[in-house]
Formats: structure tokens, C-alpha cells, sequence
């Protein structure tokens, strides 16, 4: 175990260390930002010495030398156009919005998910199943933006129940949860049923009736943990997705997340936040991942890490 | 659209009534009388009025600083923290007397050594992006008898426009805080730094001592909201008080009791630029083709829904430099055709680049209305969409290869940074012309009542050359609630002071 982690831990820093390479190369090709800043009729000359300030002008590979070792110091810089603050804790004040967003949708998706899918199997019926995965695929087939934009029309704009907007109290999670559960909830429904329906005709579950167990009690306890197995991957990464930032849906409900902060910082060519984004982002996905793995070997004993 | 769609609808109720069933709700933003909740598209990234000139940041800095002028809410320049001004024969020498007894928002007195600070300190500092905006300034000197004086290296008309975007801060506190003043700032104006929480809002109080008109509320928040829709809502459900809209959206909200709509004319100027030494576009007949192939009116009924005006100039209505009933662009495609064939023109691509996102509103379905326009004429057009920023980054790398679709909103509410950009010598200047060129100075030496006539002839030069291709000047709409009292600015920049409810 330990030496799966370690070895793990050593491919996620690699991982990291090429998004960012990636991210301070693509950035830079976009053109120096220098233009950007000096928005009202500034002359070349004055663009160009801002850029030779700002250190845009010096070669690409000094840059990204300077960069890499900062890196290693753990030190990624700060914006150009607000130097008074760490482009790292830029990104990281953003965290708590992203971080509450993804976990409560993901839970509240993943549970209402197993909810259906367990009552579709312990009620063997089949109307249940039309209707979750019927109702859910028609949930699915409408975009999330418009699915909020509807939602903020019927509980902010008609009902006035709800905040439309913003990031003020437990109110206002309401909406972007309801969104982005109820769009995932088709995908676990789906892979739990299926792999239920699987399990339901294994040997062992057969053995668990005639040792006299109750229906209900087969599926919840014996075909369960086996289904979960193959919905697990998907989740996870869908979670490190929603960890990287729901870019849409925050937009629509200006939800102040990563995804957010990181749009902007690339319209606005604001390397640093780019790169502190990029590296929270690819650190969401290394970790989802690790913990996957490690999950996977609790659940199935088959399976070592090694 | 809500008839439409009864069936999702139904779902989401009952999955929202579901979820809704454990939460409390809560009546946000709700306005009460004392405070005001504005949204505004993009959040500034810095808002220290020494380093950073931007037009979100300008929302605050016109709440919490002073400069030596001020832009009003209709564009007019008038006494700010200087009383009084005068300038010499050619416009290079400025002195304003400093209004007595204005105190910053921590108590200490305004000196005339504050403005000098505020300048030196732009002009000292290389990642100011304040400092090409007074890069002009020779000396400033605080003189005897509260008076400032700016010497100038060149003669500039718009002087007074320009010491308007300049907010002063303290030079004591600001010494102290450097990069830090951001975050604890402290100016002159109608409200004081209440909070600024990153990502979501910024927050003003009133500044009970503020020498000028004092503000009608006692709060007004800045929220950051870049979604249009979001805007709307917001306005339509309460969580916002006013936002901007695109002008697609003034119809949807005609008929809503939760919002009004406000539209006014805006200091923006929406052309077709273009790089006239490029291929196909280096004759001047090709250039005046398409000026005569597009349909102003129909673009502005069309896709503007009437909320613009069609402009033949380069500045709007309200700017210094506009020129009363010039005359607007006529529209004659059989005279485009043959100004085309006289010139020999068989064809050849000619690229139009415009700004998928991030652009004024509506400049991708304006981008296409005139590549449909020109190609009726007979031009093959390219059309190259990006997000504004490679856009900008292009025409301020003098990259354009072919046309290219922009606005140009003035913050100054002057032509001059406009004229100087476009067509003489600035970055989108690619024709290069002497006359032109000439004509530039002529303006910025001109005294007040004389630039105008000059402002004509660069507007006739350009119209008879074709550089550019004036299309219109837009309204800036707005989502407002129906019980605000408030009238927008033509700058799209709020004005906090005049936010009331009725």
C-alpha cells in the first residue's frame, strides 16, 4: 500500500508538472498581455516597455526556467495586474464556493441515484425504472445552463423563493445543486441498474436466497457492494470535474468557484492565476483518482495495490 | 418560452420541490431604501487608482476618489477637487486652484501635495497602466496659493478631460500601504471602502462629510454578475437592483412588473476597422464599397432592436469631437458594385475579424450581418471570430489583416485618444496619412471652441479616405427595479451618488 502510494504520489507530481508546462507554453503563444492592460490608446512603444517590465520580453525559456523554479519553491507567482496578492491564494479563496458546490451536488446526485436504483431493483418494477431513467434522461437532454436558467425563472423570478445569484447562505446552494445533481443522476441510475441487473443473476446471490435472506436484504447488502464497483470510476471522475470547477453553471448563477476565476484570468491573459488554476485543477483529478483507487481495493479484496 | 417548455418545467418543480422541501428560503436582497445592489459584467482585478485604469475599476474609483475634474452622468466636465483653472495660448501650461477644507475619508485635509504625488507617482511607477493616459506630463509643481500647476510637453486640448480619470489619494497613507492600498483605500469622494469580497462584490458607504453632492443612499454595492441572464433575473427576482443588458433582452422584459427597462445613448462608437495597406483594401474604392454596401438602419432595426443611432463619425453624441448633423453614411449597393468593378476587384477574400465573446453586445450577429451585406455587393468576406482578447491583442499589435469589427467607448468623453488610436499614428492607424497626422495636432492645439471645426475635417478625410467604416452609436440598456430612481450614465460607468429609490 505504501509503496502504491508513493509511487502514485511521484506520477501525480509529474502529472502536475506537464499541465503546468502545458499551461505556461499555451499562454505565453497567446501573444504578451501588455495590450491588454493599456486599454485606452497607448502607443506601441508604451505597450512594448510594459511588457519589458512586466518581463514578457525576455525569452521564453528564462521565463519559463524562472517559472519551473518557482514552482519547486512552491512559489506560482502573482498576477501582473494585482501583485498585492499570491496567484495561488487567488485561486485558493475561490476553493470553499467550488469545493461545497461539487461535494453537496455530488453527494445529493449520487444518493438520490442510489435511492432509484435500489427501489427500481427491491420492487423488481419495471415502471420505476421507466420512470427514473426516462425522467432523468429528459433532465439529462436539457443543458445544464438552460436547466438553471429555467430553474431561476420558476423559484427566484415567478415563486420568489430563492436566490437567483450569488454565494449568501444555504438558500443560495439550492439552485446550482439542484442543477448539476439532478443532470448526473441519469448516469449513476443507469450504471447502478445495469450493474444490479448484472449481479442479480451471479451465483452467490442465488446462494444468499436459499440461505433464507430476504429480498430486500440481498439487494441492499449483497448485490450492492458489488455494484458499486463500476460506478465508482465514472464518479470519480465526474467529482474531480465538479472539483475543477463547474465553469457553466457557476457563470449562470455567478457562483464565485475556480472555474469562475480561472475563465477570467484566461480572457484576461493573467498567466499566473491561469497556471494556480491549472494546478488546482490537475491536483482535484490526481487526488479523486488516488482516493478511487485506494477505495477500489476496501471494496473488492481482489484488488492489490502493488 | 415558459409555455414552451411546461414538461421540463413540471420536472424541475417536483425535483426542486424535493430539494427546496429541507432548505430554508430566504428573501435576499430585497431593496430597502437605504442601499442598492448594482451588478457589474466583470470585477475589476485591481481597483488601486495609481496602477490600474480599467472601465469596470472606474465604478469605484468614480464613488471613492476625486480628481481634479469630473465627468458628470451626462458627460460634462466640471469642477472636481480643483475650483478653478486656466491654461496658456498653446494649452502646454495648467494650473487649477485646489478646493479648501476637503478632507480624505480618514479626516486629514486634501494639500496640494497630494496631487502632486498622485501624478509623480504614475508617472514614476513603469507598471502603471494609468501612466501612457499622462504620459504628456512634463512637470507638476505644487505652486503658492493652493494652486497646481502641469506643464505639458506638447499642447492637449483635452486636458481637462484626462485629470478627470485620475483619482488622488493620500500620499501618507498611500507611502505606507503601497500594493496594499487596495485593500484599505482611501480617497476624497461620496463614499468610503466598505468591503470588497473577491469574486462576488464590492461594497460602499456613504461619506457623510463629502464636500460635493452628498449620496442618496446610504449603501451601494457593486455585485459581479457576468452572465446576461443572471442580470436579468437578478433585477426580476431582487437579489440586484441594476445591471446591463444586452439589447436582445429589452423585449423579453417589456412586459415584466419585476423590472423596468432603461435605455439612454452611450459614449460608444461601433466601426468596421480595417488595415487599409492590405491587399484588396489598399484601393480606396474597394474601402468606400463597403461603407456604401452596408445597411446602417436595417442592422440597427434589426438586430439592435431601434436602440442605436447611425453615425458617420467616429465618436458619439456627448463625446468632445462629435460634430452636429454630419452626415451619415448612405447606403447604395449598385454604386459599391461599380466603385468595386472600377477597381478591379475579382474576388479575393478579404478577412473580417470580430469578437465572439467578451465583445459589445451583439458584434458576432453584427459581424455577420455585414459579411451578408458585402457579399451581396460582391466582396468575399472571411469571417474570423475569437474572444476579445485576441482581438484586442491583434489590433494593438497592429496584426490586422483585413477588417475588423470594434466599439470605442471613451472614458474621457473625449475623441482625441480615439483619433490618435485609429487614424493617427496609434496602433489601428495602418494608412499612415500626413494629412491625417497633420490634422491631429491641429486638434489637440486647437482652444476649446475651435476643435470641433477640426474634429469636421478629420471626420471628412476619414469618410472621403475610408479608413474606417462608422456604423452606428449604440444605447446602453439596463434591468433596473421599477421603484429605482436613477438615470443611467452615458459612459456605462455608475455613478453611485445617483442611485436613489423613488
Amino acid at each position: 500500500m505504501l509503496k502504491f502510494l508513493i509511487r502514485r504520489l511521484v506520477q501525480a507530481a509529474a502529472t502536475v508538472l506537464c499541465v503546468l508546462t502545458i499551461a505556461f507554453f499555451l499562454g505565453r503563444a497567446s501573444g504578451k498581455p501588455g495590450a491588454l492592460l493599456l486599454t485606452d490608446g497607448a502607443t506601441a512603444e508604451q505597450i512594448d516597455q510594459l511588457n519589458e517590465t512586466l518581463g514578457f520580453n525576455r525569452p521564453l525559456l528564462a521565463q519559463y526556467v524562472d517559472f519551473a523554479l518557482g514552482v519547486f519553491r512552491g512559489d506560482f507567482g502573482s498576477s501582473y495586474r494585482n501583485p498585492s496578492i499570491p496567484a495561488i491564494e487567488l485561486v485558493a479563496e475561490r476553493l470553499p464556493a467550488t469545493v461545497s458546490l461539487a461535494l453537496t451536488s455530488f453527494v445529493i446526485g449520487v444518493v438520490l441515484a442510489l435511492a432509484a436504483a435500489l427501489s427500481i431493483h427491491v420492487f423488481r418494477s419495471r415502471k420505476l425504472r421507466a420512470l427514473f431513467i426516462w425522467g432523468g434522461s429528459l433532465r439529462q437532454s436539457v443543458p445544464d445552463f438552460f436547466f438553471g436558467v429555467l430553474a431561476v425563472l420558476v423559484f427566484s423570478v415567478v415563486l420568489g423563493a430563492l436566490p437567483s445569484l450569488g454565494f449568501t447562505g444555504p438558500a443560495s446552494y439550492v439552485l446550482p445543486v439542484m442543477t448539476i445533481a439532478t443532470g448526473q443522476f441519469v448516469l449513476y441510475v443507469r450504471l447502478l441498474d445495469s450493474a444490479l441487473t448484472e449481479q442479480s443473476s451471479q451465483d452467490y446471490v442465488r446462494t444468499a436466497y436459499a440461505r433464507g435472506k430476504s429480498h430486500g436484504a440481498v439487494v441492499a447488502t449483497e448485490m450492492l457492494p458489488n455494484a458499486l464497483l463500476p460506478v465508482m470510476t465514472m464518479a470519480g471522475l465526474n467529482l474531480a470535474g465538479l472539483l475543477g470547477g463547474a465553469v457553466i453553471v457557476e457563470q449562470v448563477f455567478a457562483w464565485p468557484g475556480v472555474g469562475e476565476v480561472l475563465i477570467n484570468a484566461v480572457s484576461q491573459r493573467d498567466f499566473a492565476i491561469v497556471q494556480a488554476g491549472l494546478l488546482v485543477v490537475a491536483l482535484m483529478f490526481v487526488v479523486v483518482n488516488i482516493v478511487v483507487d485506494v477505495l477500489y481495493s476496501v471494496l473488492d479484496p481482489r484488488v492489490r495495490l502493488s | 418560452m415558459k409555455l414552451r417548455y411546461t414538461g421540463t418545467l413540471a420536472l424541475l418543480a417536483l425535483v426542486g420541490g424535493l430539494l427546496t422541501g429541507c432548505m430554508p428560503a430566504t428573501t435576499s436582497g430585497s431593496a430597502k431604501d437605504s442601499q442598492a445592489t448594482i451588478a457589474l459584467p466583470a470585477e475589476p482585478s485591481n481597483t488601486d487608482p495609481i496602477m490600474t485604469r480599467s472601465i469596470a475599476a472606474w465604478n469605484m474609483y468614480y464613488a471613492m476618489y476625486d480628481g481634479l475634474t469630473r465627468i458628470t452622468a451626462d458627460g460634462k466636465v466640471v469642477p472636481g477637487l480643483a475650483t478653478d483653472w486656466k491654461h496658456n495660448a498653446d494649452l502646454s501650461e495648467w494650473e487649477f486652484t485646489i478646493r479648501p477644507g476637503v478632507k480624505f475619508h480618514n479626516g486629514e485635509e486634501l494639500k496640494p501635495s497630494d496631487i502632486v504625488y498622485t501624478y509623480s507617482t504614475i508617472l514614476g511607477s513603469e507598471k502603471s497602466t494609468n501612466r501612457p493616459a499622462v504620459a504628456m506630463v512634463k512637470s507638476v509643481t505644487a505652486e503658492a496659493d493652493n494652486v497646481v500647476k502641469f506643464t505639458l510637453k506638447n499642447p492637449f486640448s483635452a486636458w481637462l478631460n484626462q485629470v478627470a480619470t485620475i483619482g488622488i489619494v493620500p500620499q501618507d497613507v498611500y507611502t505606507k500601504e503601497g500594493d496594499n492600498f487596495v485593500n484599505a483605500p482611501v480617497g476624497t469622494g461620496p463614499f468610503k471602502f466598505s468591503a470588497w469580497q473577491r469574486g462576488v462584490s464590492y461594497s460602499l458607504e456613504r461619506n457623510g462629510d463629502y464636500w460635493g453632492d452628498k449620496p442618496a443612499l446610504d449603501k451601494v454595492t457593486f455585485s459581479f454578475v457576468g452572465a446576461e441572464d443572471a442580470r436579468v433575473s437578478g433585477v426580476e427576482s431582487g437579489t440586484l437592483n441594476a445591471g446591463a443588458i444586452p439589447p436582445n433582452q429589452v423585449p423579453v422584459l417589456k412586459n415584466s412588473t419585476q423590472a423596468t427597462v432603461i435605455s439612454s445613448p452611450s459614449n460608444g462608437s461601433v466601426f468596421l476597422g480595417m488595415n487599409s495597406k492590405a491587399a484588396g483594401l489598399e484601393d480606396v474604392r474597394v474601402r468606400q464599397a463597403i461603407s456604401l454596401a452596408i445597411d446602417r438602419d436595417e442592422i440597427i432595426k434589426g438586430l439592435m432592436g431601434g436602440l442605436a443611432t447611425p453615425n458617420g463619425q467616429l465618436v458619439a453624441k456627448g463625446v468632445t469631437g462629435f460634430v452636429e448633423n454630419f452626415p451619415v453614411p448612405t447606403t447604395d449597393i449598385e454604386r459599391a458594385k461599380k466603385l468595386l468593378s472600377e477597381a478591379g476587384y475579382t474576388g479575393e477574400p478579404i478577412t473580417l475579424e470580430y469578437a465572439t465573446v467578451g465583445g459589445f453586445p451583439m458584434s458576432a450577429e453584427i459581424a455577420q450581418a455585414v459579411e451578408g451585406y458585402l457579399s451581396k455587393a460582391g466582396i468575399t468576406i472571411k469571417l474570423v471570430g475569437t474572444e476579445q482578447a485576441s482581438l484586442s491583442l491583434k489590433m494593438a499589435n497592429h496584426k490586422i489583416t483585413g477588417l475588423y469589427l470594434n466599439m470605442w467607448t471613451p472614458s474621457s468623453m473625449d475623441g482625441d485618444v480615439v483619433v490618435n488610436q485609429i487614424l493617427a499614428g496609434g496602433p489601428e492607424d495602418y494608412a499612415k496619412d500626413p494629412a491625417m497626422a497633420k490634422l491631429y495636432l491641429e486638434q489637440q492645439a486647437a482652444p476649446e471652441n475651435q476643435r470641433s471645426d477640426v474634429f469636421k475635417k478629420i471626420w471628412e478625410l476619414n469618410r472621403d479616405q475610408a479608413y474606417t467604416v462608422p456604423l452606428f452609436t449604440p444605447s446602453n440598456s439596463y434591468a433596473a427595479s421599477p421603484n429605482l430612481a436613477w438615470t443611467p450614465s452615458v459612459d456605462g460607468i455608475y455613478r453611485a451618488t445617483g442611485v436613489a429609490f423613488k
